[in-house]
């Protein structure tokens, strides 16, 4: 990471090489589309190399600080377009059968996995927690707007998303996955 | 309840919201005031950001296109090679006009040849270009039987490169790019060959009106010129 901040094109190709399929993944689930989650990687992935790179160790490992970048740039996408609200639903699994099984690398196959054990982790949690939770994170709404959208008191969103956070956490230091 | 335990509980409903990027900004403007202050939210969020770090994880994983790695490092590379002092790249001076640049090419014999086999290519080479490659877009080849072989495709100003049979080079040489318009020819994108002896580069600009694009070897960070005999050349007349 030191030496990208440097300006070093070959550890840059090696920092994309390591993130640069998760963040197509996450760009891809949020703006719903190849193309704009092309834009959107492009576009994090170039800020941070034109920013000097200005990671901050007390924000998390580098691979979530990159993400939270191109989850900012993809809701941002999301905003200017301003079409309709983003798919909440979609099943990303479908998407990703459809892709023939030698397409995979063993590194994907256990992403995938991974991603899969995580996915049943936020499944098992109420729907009323796991909605807001993906209206904040991948559909980019305020809790002043998801209380708008599913008519309920603020302070019930506000509730739900602490709950659910907490139950994910707690998987977390359960080892699930 | 004493004051502090209340302040407390009320910031504390908003930590998972915040970290959601829930929060309008004048919220999370309070909230992260209040945090500054409270060692028992800050220990709390430090506490919740992991189950918030894990939800881009839960997304399946999708192969990136290889393009997308190639523009972002013709990107960088682009940067770089912005950044460094003209004075520094070998071959030419600093101040040294592009047109004399191309004269000095000229007078070097076997660029020289090299290049004006080149433009015969390419002027004869008419109908070589296929058509193709989905809407207003022309895909063009190379015309030389060598080891490496290149295809573009133009799409108005813009387009891509595809190459195979490259070798792989040292890290002190990179391949460049290169389009020409008559006897003019203007430095393009920087690009590393992948062990499979393929590799992808983006031609970003100026591919109206050219005649070829051209492909050297150059020292890291590219030249201003060739300094090389071109490897490959893919005429782009139609």
């Amino acid at each position: 990471m030191l030496a990208v901040g440097e300006k070093d094109p070959e550890a840059f190709a090696v920092f994309y090489d390591r993130h640069g399929g998760a963040a197509y993944s996450l760009a891809y689930r949020i703006v719903g589309d190849r193309s704009g989650a092309e834009d959107v990687t492009q576009e994090a992935f170039l800020s941070i190399w034109r920013s000097g790179a200005r990671y901050d160790r007390a924000r998390g490992s580098v691979r979530s600080w990159t993400l939270g970048i191109v989850r900012n740039r993809a809701i941002d996408s999301l905003r200017r377009r301003a079409g309709p609200a983003p798919k909440l639903d979609f099943d990303d699994e479908a998407a990703l059968e459809q892709r023939p099984a030698d397409d995979l690398t063993d590194e994907q196959a256990l992403q995938r996995e991974s991603a899969r054990q995580l996915r049943t982790a936020l499944d098992e949690l109420p729907s009323e927690q796991s909605k807001v939770i993906e209206l904040a994170y991948f559909g980019g709404f305020s809790h002043s707007e998801i209380a708008e959208m599913l008519s309920m008191p603020l302070g019930t969103v506000k509730g739900r998303m602490r709950l659910g956070i907490e139950k994910i956490r707690m998987q977390i230091a359960e080892g699930v996955p | 309840m004493v004051r502090g335990e209340r302040d407390h509980r009320r910031w504390r409903a908003d930590l998972a919201a915040h970290l959601l990027g829930a929060l309008e900004p004048a919220e999370a403007e309070a909230l992260e005031a209040h945090i500054e202050s409270c060692e028992r939210c800050r220990e709390e969020l430090r506490w919740l950001r992991p189950a918030v770090d894990v939800l881009p994880e839960s997304v399946p994983p999708l192969e990136p296109p290889p393009q997308l790695r190639e523009r972002l490092l013709t990107e960088v590379r682009a940067d770089v090679a912005a950044e460094r002092p003209a004075a520094a790249r070998p071959g030419r001076p600093a101040s040294m006009p592009f047109g004399a640049r191309l004269r000095g090419l000229f007078r070097r014999p076997v660029l020289a040849i090299g290049l004006t086999v080149i433009a015969l290519i390419a002027a004869v080479a008419g109908g070589y270009a296929l058509r193709g490659g989905g809407q207003g877009s022309s895909t063009f080849h190379s015309s030389s039987a060598g080891p490496v072989q290149a295809t573009v495709i133009r799409k108005g100003d813009s387009g891509t490169m595809e190459l195979t049979g490259l070798r792989e080079l040292p890290s002190s040489r990179v391949y460049e790019a290169w389009v020409q318009q008559g006897h003019r020819l203007r430095p393009s994108s920087l690009f590393d060959a992948r062990r499979n002896g393929r590799a992808s580069a983006a031609i970003p600009h100026r591919l109206s009106g050219a005649d070829a694009v051209l492909v050297t070897v150059e020292p890291d960070g590219g030249s201003g010129q060739p300094t090389s005999k071109p490897i490959v050349a893919v005429p782009l007349s139609s």
